[in-house]
């Protein structure tokens, strides 16, 4: 049985007291699949994700001591979690645009049966993979904000509170993020094959 | 070209079936933070200054027990030991015991004074 928001503000008070590693131990195992899967949605490298969820534990436990109970614990590491992305997501050059060469065979059934006006012909992976690519072509921030609404399906609020960013700047990102990657595969018909 | 409006739903949504090609790391990931947290509480102790602390300690001690002349009274002659035991001191006559009431103040200065006028 998972430990409740109450069992967790336990744990997370005898971590700040004494250090207690069982604490910490029923912490991490709680919360692993939600820092894991923030980790997998917003980051484009398999290899990278385990390297990220060690810096956001890290960073959790050092900083538990200026969590405040009156939020969730989840909500508080969540925050952490998508911060720890974005900067790791700062250190990668964004892409000035995506090749069709770039692309696997079907990943490029997927764009032509998008740009046909028809529904996503294709495996899930290769679906994943595609919209990767695109978002490679983003900047970390506008990344960041379309992970957020469209992968992880949060609302505006939930987004600002994670981001720290107001509501209407997101608002603003996000639509320009999606033109910049329509245009990046409506651009793909271009490129010759 | 005509994309549908959905198509970067229909992505996501796709994404989101997708299977989690991430391996399990959580033994792996619990072993490592902890591990660096340990380390990270042992070096929040502040060794430099103590061990600098302790250095300076040692240096004072031993200044103080090595030094040449430290601890050491000045060496007397055996001419002067032997003038030493040699020598009568007068004991204080009787007059000067008897004398040796109490004074105020005033009077002792009174008394100086007219000692220092004496030629």
């Amino acid at each position: 049985m998972p430990p409740t928001a109450t069992d967790l503000t336990r744990l997370a008070q005898a971590w700040v007291a004494h250090r207690d590693e069982a604490a910490a131990r029923e912490v991490m195992r709680a919360l692993h699949p939600l820092v894991a899967g923030i980790a997998r949605r917003h980051l484009p490298f398999l290899d990278e994700v385990e390297d990220v969820v060690q810096e956001v534990w890290m960073r959790v436990f050092k900083h538990l001591h200026r969590w405040q109970p009156v939020s969730p614990l989840e909500a508080w590491v969540a925050r952490i979690a998508v911060n720890a992305c974005l900067k790791r997501l700062r250190t990668r050059r964004r892409k000035p645009a995506l090749l069709w060469s770039e692309l696997s065979l079907e990943q490029q059934q997927a764009a032509l049966s998008l740009q046909e006006g028809g529904a996503l012909d294709t495996s899930p992976r290769d679906g994943r993979e595609l919209l990767h690519a695109l978002l490679d072509t983003l900047s970390a921030a506008d990344r960041q904000v379309i992970t957020l609404l469209h992968l992880e399906e949060r609302t505006l609020d939930e987004a600002a509170a994670l981001t720290g960013t107001n509501k209407l700047l997101l608002k603003v990102r996000a639509y320009r993020a999606r033109a910049r990657m329509k245009a990046a595969l409506e651009k793909l018909e271009t490129d010759p094959s | 070209m005509k994309l549908k409006p959905d198509w970067l739903n229909q992505l996501a949504s796709a994404a989101r079936k997708a299977p989690d090609d991430v391996p399990e790391h959580l033994p792996r990931t619990e072993a490592r933070v902890l591990g660096a947290l340990r380390e990270a509480s042992i070096s929040a102790v502040p060794w430099k200054p103590l061990l600098a602390g302790f250095a300076v300690c040692v240096m004072i001690l031993a200044s103080v027990a090595f030094w040449p002349h430290a601890g050491a009274l000045p060496e007397v002659s055996a001419e002067a030991l032997a003038d030493l035991e040699a020598a009568e001191w007068e004991a204080p006559s009787d007059a000067l015991l008897a004398d040796a009431s109490p004074r105020s103040n005033s009077d002792l200065v009174r008394e100086i004074n007219q000692l220092l006028r004496q030629p």
